[in-house]
């Protein structure tokens, strides 16, 4: 090896998708050092906190980590009416809502327990690409220090700037990214805190929707994301009008702010090149109708780390090679994210008059589990003029 | 070119990652300009506090 090359891989971004990646990189031996310019893993918070229970065939969810396990979601249309979403079995999209701090913690740890160096306030600043791999330089409190590592993983979140320096793909578009505003909430009364609640409809959120997801003793995650492109308004500005308009809020107070961008896009076709790959939101891999990415971003990790291997073993970490990762991705993530992606293009059109009898036409249905995909198959059994837009619902 | 009100600003970057000019950073609780901005009002159309106004 160059003596010049101290890592395998260094990763940017110590969120679920670098902790992840790192994490399964470390335990199949190769030398991992993650980069994070927070100074504390986890915090802020930029989520809504929930998961499907799914996600615990990749990660043992620990109890501090666990907010709550609700029982289903309540769907409100434009007109208030409402159907209910029980969870029966574990193809669930929502059953948990995490204290993300915590877990997104427990996950470096795991990281550093599999033998990952971890560096904190330490934000990646320029990359070029040498004939052994990538040069990296780095600021650690104000000090810059150069590193050079086989390897480089984008897992630096919705700004992307691994993606960018090293030209994987150009910037979000204003239709491709859902403008987010959210309110940790105390003291709410009048609402069911076994369910996560989702509001959808133009006056309230246009091109996206409301949320309430319980995380215990009367608090929850009051929140709101909306598509840019569609509004002349702020996210705040729709979350503060929500907020004013339920009566169940009406004495409950805020203990957090939180803001934040979720790429609702189709998937990347290539987020490959000579030893870089990126992972997570950093390569869009969040779900574009929910705007769910922890599980997404999990499971990429689980492959770039398996891809990451492989390539140094063989000696060869250049495109040709990494594509296996974009082959593997697209299987496992790509193709659900492409007709969720038809389908949020769909929705988005839809006027209120049409989703309040979308949502009046499910109220007879009992479903078996609490999953987007489930809720969309069955609206277009019932409303079969949506099929010629969206496909591969049905299987 | 634009302005940050960095008292409104939530620093959460999702101004960085609509930037097609790649203009924009966000280092430690700062949204600094560190390209060249073109004036395209993407980050002022996605802020979801409104803190960024053209001039
Ligand atoms: C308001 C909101 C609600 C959401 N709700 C949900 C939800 O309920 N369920 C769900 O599954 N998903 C939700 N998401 C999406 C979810 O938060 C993301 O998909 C997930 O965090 C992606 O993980 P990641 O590791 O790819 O990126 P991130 O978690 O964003 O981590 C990226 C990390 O990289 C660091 N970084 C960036 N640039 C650099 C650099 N140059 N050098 C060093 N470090 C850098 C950042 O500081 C950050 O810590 C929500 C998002 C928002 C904004």
């Amino acid at each position: 090896m160059n003596k010049n090359v101290e890592y395998d891989l260094i990763i940017v971004g110590g969120g679920p998708a670098g902790a992840y990646t790192g994490k399964i990189a470390s335990k199949l031996g190769l030398e991992t050092l993650i980069v994070e310019k927070r100074q504390e893993i986890g915090s802020p918070v930029r989520c809504a906190e929930g998961v499907g229970k799914k996600i615990e065939e990749y990660v043992n969810v620990a109890e501090e980590a666990l907010a709550k396990d609700v029982k289903g979601a309540r769907i409100y249309s434009p007109s208030n009416n409402y159907i209910d979403m029980l969870e029966e079995d574990a193809g669930a999209e929502v059953g948990y809502i995490l204290n993300r701090k915590v877990f997104d913690q427990k996950l470096v740890e795991e990281a550093i327990k599999a033998g990952a160096d971890v560096k904190l306030k330490t934000r990646a600043s320029e990359f070029e690409q040498t004939e052994d791999g990538i040069r990296v330089k780095l600021v650690n409190n104000g000090a810059s220090i150069t590193l050079e590592s086989k390897i480089l993983i984008g897992a630096d979140g919705v700004e992307s700037l691994v993606g960018k320096k090293m030209d994987i793909y150009n910037n979000l578009k204003l239709n491709e990214i859902e403008s987010c505003a959210q309110f940790l909430m105390t003291g709410i009364n009048g609402i069911d805190l076994d369910y996560t609640h989702f509001y959808v409809g133009n006056e309230v959120a246009p091109g996206g929707y409301a949320w309430i997801f319980p995380k215990g003793d009367k608090k929850a995650n009051v929140g709101i994301g909306i598509l840019p492109n569609g509004t002349d308004k702020s996210a705040y500005h729709y979350l503060k009008k929500f907020v004013e308009q339920r009566e169940y809020l009406k004495n409950a107070k805020i203990l957090e702010e939180i803001y934040g961008g979720v790429p609702v896009a189709s998937p990347l076709e290539e987020a490959v090149d000579d030893n870089v790959m990126l992972v997570g939101d950093s390569a869009r891999q969040s779900d574009p109708l929910t705007g769910g990415g922890i599980l997404n971003a999990i499971k990429a990790g689980k492959i770039a780390g398996e891809v990451a291997k492989e390539a140094i073993e063989s000696n060869n970490c250049k495109k040709d090679f990494l594509k296996r990762y974009d082959e593997r991705r697209l299987e496992e993530i790509g193709q659900k994210n492409e007709r969720n992606y038809d389908a949020k293009e769909l929705f988005q059109k839809l006027s209120d008059e049409e989703l309040n009898s979308l949502i009046s036409s499910l109220e007879e249905v009992s479903f078996e589990s609490l999953s987007v995909t489930e809720l969309v198959s069955e609206l277009i059994k019932t409303n079969p003029w949506l099929s010629d837009e969206i496909d591969g619902f049905i299987d | 070119m634009i302005e940050v009100d960095s008292e409104m600003c939530g620093h959460c970057g999702a101004c960085v990652g609509v930037c097609p000019e790649n203009a924009l950073d966000l280092v430690g609780y700062n949204i600094k300009v560190v390209g060249e901005c073109i004036s395209c009002g993407n980050c002022e159309e996605v802020c979801p506090v409104n803190a960024i106004t053209r001039d």
